[in-house]
């Protein structure tokens, strides 16, 4: 077996003799390379694979930290190799930090000894190992789904075309050997012929938009005027029984994007929205100017160029879709619709057409309550997207300018655990402590229990269980006058006021998604 | 070509409803078509018919359920089942039509003379 190749990163000469020698008296052979500078260190762990590198925090041209970010891959959220750090007694923080960018472990420099190097060394490779194959599941399943898709899209492919050959072939077939050959059948089987043609020309033209390489004739409109012009033909085609609202924002920026296209689309969600509410009820277009970051990353698992983009929201009073459902709606030939009524290919269209047009799109749904569909459209973005399909723990909070120092209790009601931890972390780097509920009565039993222990209730307005997010607020202010309420939900206000949740109107609402800085402005306006 | 059968042709696509209708016609054959399987049970119990051409894959009923409905209640009727395949991954639907019942199976697309030999096939 080929030893254990170790690289002990310091510039101390008597420290490093010191971990040698307890490498050497643990009884088992390493390899053992040494070097004074993260220069050296990066240098060789580019040229050699080590089994473990021992990191002193203090080197002579960066510190442990910087070093760890140099040689970090957030999209494994993991270094090169396992990594120890070694720090001074005290520094405890810097090794917790260490291990956010890609240690493994730390050891305290007095502390060293064979046992302590020797729990170290184990304890980092396992950790990285275990992360390996984590990471390497997560590829295996995300490579399967594609596989998957590819296989439903060939597939679905191959019947339509099969069924248009058919009537090809046998119309052909017909014509050169069929015994009727009268003027008015020969016109006939030409007839099917040329149909089945068209129709294999319009399915072509459907899986190019799907591959995202229709020609496309951009041109620079106002959203606003666009939408008012479809106002009709939106109408028609939600038919009588479904009310339109349009809610349009001011001062939007203009946006460079094929409008037939567009229009497309938009029906498209209508007649989607109309069968989802059986042909009665709401539907709201409304339109913003949104800022799309980081923090959008935490919410959405898309990849998406951040900067600044105009957002179309679609959103209808329809029966929802499970989380199931969700996932699938823009996969080809997905359809909830009985066969025959749908192809499945409607919502994979625009889904890549809004992708080759630079756009996003994304969903939130609950079952029973309807869909809303959130369009981002570019105005002005940045070159390189930002790929949120890396790790999603590992997005950086720390690159957010938060201002620390508030205080108070926050009991923070939400049940999507991706959420919980993005808002535990903003919350908490703001100063604020605070404690989770994820259904309406568990939370109300932790204020009954502590009353005045609070000072602000953050609860999403749809939540599991028999207590939405507004009957809790309005229960809550009765054990505690004094205590805050925001609320957040991924429905507008008025979506919300259709779906019966009117009261939510009496408490300040916070749109999901939401950026770092649009929570922190509305925490500290209910609590500073 | 033996003789002239009264034959039910089931299918979902209209194009390939028609198409089929003038292939079954032209080798002598009467046709009553129906665009599910619904539809081509209620034909069935209004008339009688020596064969049942049918699609596997179709909206309303599946031609499957057909299959195995059909053979149920009129255990003398031939089936020839086809299929444009593809839509169901990893099932060979043709191979569980005959398995259920089907006496012969066609996979689209298909010329005349495939039709004619599977008909023969179906012992009609």
């Amino acid at each position: 077996m080929p030893h254990s190749r170790i690289l002990i990163v310091d510039d101390d000469m008597i420290d490093r003799q010191l971990m040698k020698r307890c490498f050497t008296n643990s009884g088992e052979v390493f390899h053992i390379d040494e070097v004074e500078s993260a220069a050296e260190a990066i240098a060789r762990i580019q040229k050699d694979a080590y089994q473990c590198v021992f990191l002193d925090y203090f080197l002579p041209d960066k510190n442990g930290l910087e070093f760890l970010e140099s040689v970090y891959n957030p999209a494994t959220d993991l270094g090169p190799c396992p990594i120890v750090l070694i720090t001074g007694e005290g520094n405890e923080k810097l090794a917790i930090k260490a291990i956010r960018s890609g240690a493994q472990d730390y050891i305290i420099k007095d502390h060293i000894t064979v046992d302590a190097l020797m729990v170290s060394l184990a304890k980092a490779q396992e950790t990285f190992e275990l992360k390996l194959s984590r990471n390497k599941a997560i590829e295996q399943l995300v490579n399967a789904q594609k596989m998957e898709s590819l296989g439903k899209l060939t597939g679905g492919i191959a019947h339509d075309f099969n069924n248009l050959l058919q009537v090809i072939i046998g119309n052909a077939d017909l014509l050169v050997n069929g015994k009727i050959q009268d003027h008015e059948s020969i016109k006939r089987k030409a007839g099917l012929i040329l149909r089945a043609a068209e129709q294999g020309s319009e399915l072509t033209a459907r899986m190019l938009a799907f591959a995202r390489e229709q020609t496309l004739m951009p041109t620079t409109f106002d959203l606003n005027d666009a939408l008012e012009d479809m106002r009709e033909m939106l109408e028609m085609s939600a038919g009588q029984g479904v009310e339109i609202d349009f809610k349009f924002g001011k001062n939007l920026s203009a946006v460079t994007i094929d409008k037939v296209q567009l229009q497309t689309a938009l029906i498209n969600f209508t007649v989607n929205a109309r069968d989802a509410m059986s042909g009665k009820g709401h539907l709201f277009f409304e339109t913003h100017e949104r800022i799309l970051d980081k923090s959008f990353a935490v919410f959405e698992k898309q990849t998406f160029r951040p900067g600044r983009y105009v957002e179309i929201v679609i959103s209808d009073t329809g029966i929802g879709m499970s989380r199931d459902i969700k996932d699938k709606i823009f996969d080809p030939f997905f359809t909830t619709k009985a066969p025959g009524e749908g192809t499945g290919l409607g919502l994979s269209m625009v889904f890549g057409f809004i992708a080759q047009s630079g756009g996003l799109i994304t969903v939130y749904s609950e079952e029973n309550l309807g869909s809303t569909f959130h369009i981002y459209l570019p105005i002005d973005v940045e070159e390189k997207p930002l790929d949120s399909a890396a790790p999603r723990e590992i997005v950086p909070l720390r690159t957010f300018q938060i201002k620390s120092g508030a205080s108070g209790r926050i009991l923070v009601v939400e049940d999507d655990a991706n959420v919980r931890d993005f808002v535990s972390m903003a919350l908490k780097a703001m100063g604020y402590s605070i404690r989770f509920a994820d259904t309406g009565e568990a939370a109300l039993e932790i204020l009954r229990n502590d009353p005045a222990g609070f000072q602000l209730l953050f609860s999403d307005v749809i939540l599991g269980g028999g207590m939405n997010g507004v009957m809790l607020a309005e229960s809550a202010q009765k054990m505690n006058k004094g205590l805050k309420i925001l609320l957040c939900s991924g429905y507008t206000g008025e979506a919300l006021e259709k779906k019966g949740y009117s009261a939510a109107s009496r408490f300040p609402l916070l749109n999901k998604p939401y950026r770092v800085e649009t929570l922190e402005k509305k925490v500290r306006s209910l609590l500073d | 070509m033996a003789q002239a059968l009264n034959v039910l042709l089931v299918d979902d696509d209209e194009l390939v409803l028609g198409t089929l209708e003038d292939m079954l016609a032209d080798l002598g054959h009467h046709v009553i078509t129906a665009n599910d399987g619904d539809k081509a049970l209620k034909k069935l119990s209004e008339k009688s018919f020596d064969l049942l051409i049918t699609d596997v894959i179709m909206p309303v009923k599946e031609g499957i359920e057909t299959v195995s409905e059909v053979r149920r209640l009129y255990p003398g009727i031939k089936i020839i089942a086809m299929s444009g395949g593809g839509r169901t991954k990893n099932y060979d639907f043709l191979n569980l039509a005959l398995k259920i019942g089907a006496n012969a199976a066609l996979q689209k697309p298909f010329h005349a003379k495939d039709l004619r030999e599977a008909i023969e096939k179906s012992g009609v």
